[in-house]
C-alpha cells in the first residue's frame, strides 16, 4: 500500500545491518525510506526537511540520539522521533519521551509495532 | 846397635871397594910404621897390627880385613919376628907367630863379623822402616777413604733423617750415629745418651708399645720394629721409625742389636694431609645433596653416591655393574642412549638433558642431568654424570602455572563480566537486524506478486547477521574458557577483529569512537589465541575506561599493527582519556595496582605476563595531546617449533 509519498523516514543508526534491515522493514511496508550513519550525516544532509518521521538510535559514537533529540528540539523542529535501542530503563524511556520522543521501542524491534508507530507519526496530528 | 857415626862412615866408605881395601894397606902400613919406631924398646909392639886389622875389619869389611891381616902377618914375619928384617921365622918364634897370624885372622873375622852383622841390622832396620813408611802411606790411603765413607755415610744419613744405633745387648751399652742425635733433637755426640735416656724422649703414649716391641725381640721375634712419638728437649715433637736386627755372634747368640732411626715426621705429615683431603673429597661425594653417577661407554654404572642410590631406592650394591638404561623410563631410554654416545664423542663437553627415571618402587621421578665424558691415563673414559631430581620443582612450576592459567582466566571472566551488557548488545544488533529483515520477507511476500529477488537477497543477509550473532557468542565464549594454553601460529590482526567483535558495543555505550589501522601483510606469531585476546581486550577496555569522563574533546580509541625491526610485530592501543600520572607510572604494571574504584588490578599485570611469555614486551607511554599509548610487541614466528618437555609425571 502506498502512502503518504513524499514523506520519507530518516532511519539514523550506526549498526549497518540495522540500518539496511530496517530500511527492508519498511521498504515492505510500502514506505520510503532514506538511511544515515550518524547524527552528524542527517543533520549536514540537509534531509530534515523532507523527513517525516526520525528512527533513531540511542547509543552512537560521536553525537548520541539524545543530544540529536535536544538539537532538534532546540532549532524548533517538529519531526517526530522514534527511538530504537537495546538499553530500554524506565528512566531513560521517561526522559527521552519528555525531551520530545513519540516513542520508545527495544530492539529486536517487533515488525508491526515499529511499522505502526512509523505510520502513527507520519499522519499528521 | 852402631852409632850414628859409624853409619855415617859406614855410608862413605862401603861406596868405594878400592877405598876399602886402599883404606886396609894404610892402616897396616900405619901401624907397622908405628911398631917399628917402637920396636927398639918394645918387640911386642908388632901386636900393634891387630889393631890395625880390627880396625879395618870393623870400617872395610871381612876382604879387606883379610887383606890387612895378610900384610899384618907378613910385616909381623918380616920386622917383627926374629930374625928381624927378613920373611924367614925362627922354630922358637913359630907359636909366636902362629899365635899371631891365627889371632890376626880371628880379629879379622870377628872384626868383619861384627861389621856384617852392624851392616845386616842396619840394612834390616831400613828396610823395616821403608816397609813401615809403605804400610803406613797405605794406611794413609785407607784411612782417608775410610773417612772419606764416613763422611758421606753421615750425610747420607742426615739428608736422609736416618741414624743408626748398635747396641750391645750384654752391657747394655749403646752406640749412636750423629744423626741419631740430630733426629732426637740433640747436639751430635754431646752428651752421653744410654737407653735410660732415650727412654725420657719417647713420647709416654707411647712408651708401651715401644717397650712391647723391644720385650718381643729379645724373646725370639725376628726383628725389632716400633713407631713412636719423640719429644725433643725443645718441644718440638717428631715421629719416628725405628728397625733393628739382631747379629748373632759366633756361637749363635744374640748379641747385638744394629738398627737405625728414621724421623718420618714429614711422611707423616704429607699421608695426613693426603688422608684429610681424601676424606674431604669423599665426604663430598657421599654427602651432596645431588647424585652422583659414573657410567663406561657401554652404560654399565661404574659407581654411584649413597643420595643417588637412595634417591632411586635402591642400595649401591643394587646399581653398580647394571646397564644405566635399566633405571630410565623405558620411553625415554633412547633418547638417554642417544644423550651418553653424543657425550662419549664429544670428550669433555657437558651437555644437560631433563628425562624421567623410575625407581625400585615403580614410581616415576623427573630428573635434570649433566654430563660430561672424562678422559683417564691408561684406561678407557669414564662419563661423569651429575642428577638432580626436579619433579617437585617441575609439580611446583606446573601449579604456578596452573594458578596463573586460572588467574588470568577469572580475570577474563570479570572482564566478560563487566563486558555482559555490551556483549548482549553485541549479540542483539544481529538479532534484531534479523527480525526486520523476516518482517520484511514476509511483508514483501504477502503481496500478488512478491519480487522475489529481494526477498532471496534479504535471507541471505539474515544469513549472515545469524552467523555473525554465531561468532560474537564464540568468542565470548573463548574468552570464558579456562583450557590449556595453546600456542600456534596467528595474524595479530585477526586477534585484534575477534576482541573488536565483542568490544564494539561497549565502545558504543560509552560513545567511543574507534580507529582501526592494521598492516596489511603483517608476519604471523606464534601464541595462544586466547591469551593474546586477552591482552588486547584489557587495554582496549581500560582505554575505554580512561575516556569516561572525557567531555571536552573526542573520545577516540585507535588500534595500530605495524611489523617492526628486523622480526617482530607490534600493536598499539591509544586512547584520549586522562593519560598517565607521572607517580604511577613506575608501578602501573604492578599486580593489584589499580586507579579504578572497583578494579583488581591485574589486568596490565596479567597481560605483561602474558606477553612476555610470549617472549615479547609491553610498556605504556602518553599520547599526545591527550591520553595513553599502550604499545606491545611480539616476535616473528620461526619456521621450527620448540620442543615441549614431557609434562606428565606423576
Amino acid at each position: 500500500m502506498n502512502e503518504e509519498s513524499g514523506r520519507v523516514v530518516s532511519i539514523v543508526d550506526d549498526d549497518a545491518s540495522l540500518r539496511r534491515s530496517l530500511r527492508n522493514l519498511l521498504t515492505s511496508a510500502g514506505l520510503r525510506v532514506e538511511t544515515f550513519e550518524s547524527a552528524e550525516v542527517f543533520l549536514q544532509s540537509g534531509s530534515q526537511d523532507n523527513t517525516g518521521c526520525l528512527v533513531l538510535d540511542l547509543r552512537m559514537p560521536g553525537m548520541g540520539g539524545l543530544a540529536l533529540l535536544r538539537r532538534l528540539a532546540a532549532s524548533g523542529s517538529r519531526i517526530p522521533v522514534i527511538i530504537v535501542t537495546a538499553h530500554g530503563d524506565d528512566d531513560t524511556r521517561q526522559r527521552l519521551l519528555e525531551a520530545g520522543a513519540v516513542a520508545f521501542l527495544e530492539k529486536p524491534v517487533q515488525g508491526a509495532a515499529l511499522v505502526n508507530a512509523v505510520r502513527s507519526a507520519l499522519t499528521p496530528a | 846397635m852402631a852409632s850414628p857415626l859409624s853409619e855415617t862412615m859406614h855410608g862413605h866408605v862401603a861406596r868405594f871397594a878400592l877405598v876399602r881395601y886402599g883404606l886396609a894397606v894404610l892402616c897396616v902400613t900405619a901401624s907397622v910404621a908405628v911398631a917399628l919406631w917402637v920396636r927398639p924398646f918394645v918387640l911386642a909392639a908388632g901386636q900393634l897390627s891387630l889393631v890395625a886389622i880390627v880396625i879395618v875389619g870393623w870400617v872395610c869389611g871381612l876382604r879387606p880385613a883379610l887383606l890387612a891381616c895378610g900384610l899384618a902377618t907378613l910385616a909381623f914375619a918380616y920386622f917383627f919376628t926374629p930374625p928381624l928384617d927378613s920373611l924367614a921365622v925362627d922354630l922358637a918364634e913359630a907359636p909366636r907367630f902362629m899365635m899371631f897370624a891365627v889371632l890376626g885372622l880371628l880379629m879379622a873375622t870377628m872384626s868383619a863379623a861384627r861389621r856384617s852383622a852392624e851392616d845386616s841390622l842396619r840394612r834390616a832396620g831400613e828396610e823395616l822402616e821403608s816397609r813401615v813408611r809403605e804400610r803406613t802411606a797405605d794406611l794413609e790411603q785407607s784411612n782417608d777413604r775410610l773417612r772419606d765413607r764416613e763422611a758421606k755415610l753421615e750425610q747420607a744419613q742426615r739428608i736422609a733423617h736416618v741414624g743408626y744405633w748398635d747396641r750391645d745387648l750384654e752391657t747394655d751399652r749403646v752406640e749412636w750415629s750423629s744423626e741419631t742425635y740430630r733426629i732426637l733433637g740433640l747436639a751430635p755426640q754431646a752428651c752421653e745418651l744410654t737407653p735410660a735416656t732415650l727412654w725420657q724422649l719417647i713420647h709416654p703414649e707411647d712408651r708401651p708399645s715401644v717397650a712391647a716391641a723391644m720385650a718381643e725381640v729379645r724373646a725370639g721375634g725376628p726383628r725389632y720394629e716400633a713407631e713412636y712419638r719423640v719429644v725433643r728437649p725443645g718441644g718440638e715433637v717428631r715421629t719416628v721409625h725405628s728397625h733393628a736386627d739382631m747379629v748373632n755372634d759366633g756361637s749363635g747368640r744374640r748379641r747385638r742389636m744394629f738398627g737405625i732411626v728414621h724421623d718420618i715426621t714429614d711422611r707423616k705429615r704429607a699421608e695426613e694431609a693426603l688422608r684429610e683431603s681424601d676424606e674431604q673429597w669423599r665426604a663430598v661425594f657421599e654427602n651432596s645433596p645431588v647424585m652422583y653417577f659414573m657410567v663406561d661407554a657401554k652404560g654399565t654404572i661404574l659407581s654411584v653416591n649413597p643420595i643417588g642410590a637412595d634417591q632411586l631406592g635402591y642400595t649401591i650394591a643394587e646399581l653398580v655393574g647394571r646397564c644405566v638404561l635399566d633405571v630410565f623410563y623405558d620411553a625415554d631410554r633412547a633418547a638417554v642412549q642417544q644423550h651418553v654416545a653424543d657425550c662419549f664423542s664429544q670428550l669433555g663437553r657437558a651437555s644437560s638433558w631433563e628425562l624421567r627415571k623410575v625407581r625400585k618402587d615403580g614410581t616415576l621421578i623427573l630428573v635434570r642431568e649433566t654430563a660430561r665424558v672424562m678422559r683417564r691415563t691408561g684406561r678407557d673414559p669414564v662419563a661423569l654424570i651429575v642428577c638432580e631430581d626436579i619433579t617437585e620443582r617441575r609439580r611446583a612450576e606446573e601449579a604456578l602455572h596452573g594458578a596463573r592459567a586460572e588467574l588470568a582466566h577469572v580475570t577474563r571472566v570479570t572482564t566478560l563480566d563487566q563486558l555482559a551488557s555490551s556483549i548482549a548488545h553485541e549479540v542483539n544488533q544481529p538479532l534484531a537486524a534479523i527480525v526486520a529483515d523476516a518482517n520484511a520477507c514476509l511483508n514483501w511476500l504477502a503481496v500478488a506478486h512478491p519480487d522475489l529477488d529481494q526477498v532471496r537477497e534479504t535471507l541471505a543477509a539474515i544469513v549472515s547477521d545469524g552467523h555473525r550473532a554465531a561468532e560474537v557468542i564464540q568468542r565470548i565464549r573463548q574468552l570464558a574458557t579456562k583450557t590449556e594454553p595453546r600456542k600456534g601460529r596467528l595474524d595479530i590482526n585477526d586477534v585484534v577483529r575477534d576482541v573488536l567483535l565483542v568490544v564494539r558495543s561497549e565502545l558504543r555505550h560509552h560513545g567511543v569512537s574507534l580507529a582501526v589501522d592494521l598492516a596489511p601483510a603483517l608476519p604471523a606469531v606464534f601464541g595462544d589465541r586466547v591469551q593474546l585476546q586477552q591482552v588486547i581486550l584489557n587495554l582496549v577496555m581500560n582505554g575505554i575506561e580512561a575516556m569516561t569522563g572525557v567531555g571536552d574533546r573526542p573520545r577516540q580509541l585507535t588500534i595500530r599493527s605495524r611489523p617492526a625491526e628486523s622480526d617482530q610485530v607490534t600493536v598499539a592501543v591509544d586512547d584520549t582519556g586522562v593519560g598517565i600520572d607521572a607517580s604511577h607510572v613506575d608501578r602501573l604494571f604492578n599486580a593489584f595496582f589499580t586507579t579504578k574504584p572497583s578494579g583488581m588490578g591485574m589486568g596490565l599485570s596479567i597481560s605483561r605476563s602474558i606477553i612476555e611469555a610470549h617472549g615479547g614486551r609491553l610498556w605504556a607511554a602518553g599520547n599526545t595531546p591527550h591520553g595513553a599509548i599502550f604499545h606491545f610487541c611480539l616476535p616473528v614466528a620461526d619456521t621450527t617449533r620448540r620442543t615441549d618437555h614431557p609434562t606428565n609425571v606423576g
